[in-house]
């Protein structure tokens, strides 16, 4: 294997791992912000329904 | 050899970024969509007071501050439940959307939808103190509508 190629496997090897890394942390945040929003939309939607109900009411 | 490789890289990158990106616009409209609630309610709220001197009016005898009265309530109340309405089917779609799926054609539409409604409920209130707070309310919720549509332009570049 001529040098070049072996610091082009070197240098992929090294952005995989750290791709790797960055993936499993940015992955683990993204379930937890999911989680995060569905439960905030979940909350919301009760909340949406009584306030759109009172104006209903409101405006008749 | 080489070039297949670093295209193979560049493809995993725009994917990932492409990824991210979607994941932050629902995030960004799903917290917007909270406070969009809370302004919204907050409008109502104040009306409703205004009106018979508590949060919900159902039920209560009216006693309306000078100025006011339950025929213009029913009138503004009339041009808020548009927005309201268009608030709870966004939650809706909201719910729907999934993490890394394009932007629903209806959550924009809803969103502009919202812009247009607000714009309609500025008007026929007392003036004073309540009017100045609604007034600060619906800006405030025009400014959020103009947050969820400027991070949708800027994502997807339309």
């Amino acid at each position: 294997m001529d040098p070049n190629t072996l610091i082009l496997w070197e240098g992929l090897i090294t952005m995989a791992a750290a791709m790797g890394v960055k993936s499993y942390n940015v992955i683990k945040a993204m379930l937890q912000d999911a989680g995060a929003d569905d439960a905030t939309i979940t909350a919301l939607q009760p909340k949406w329904d009584t306030l759109t109900n009172d104006i209903r009411r409101a405006s008749m | 050899m080489k070039r297949v490789l670093m295209l193979t890289w560049m493809l995993v990158l725009v994917l990932f970024v492409s990824g991210c990106a979607d994941k932050s616009t629902r995030h960004t409209a799903v917290a917007l969509d909270a406070s969009l609630y809370e302004v919204i309610n907050d409008i109502h709220t104040v009306e409703q007071q205004t009106l018979c001197g508590a949060p919900s009016c159902d039920g209560k005898p009216d006693a309306p501050a000078q100025g006011w009265s339950h025929e213009k309530s029913v009138a503004f109340n009339q041009k808020l439940l548009p927005v309201a309405e268009a608030g709870r089917q966004l939650n809706t779609r909201l719910g729907a959307w999934k993490s890394g799926e394009p932007l629903p054609a209806e959550v924009q539409t809803l969103i502009t939808g919202l812009g247009d409604s607000l714009s309609m409920v500025v008007a026929d209130f007392p003036s004073g103190t309540s009017k100045e707070r609604i007034l600060g309310q619906i800006a405030a919720a025009q400014k959020i509508t103009l947050s969820i549509l400027s991070s949708v332009v800027t994502i997807t570049g339309k």
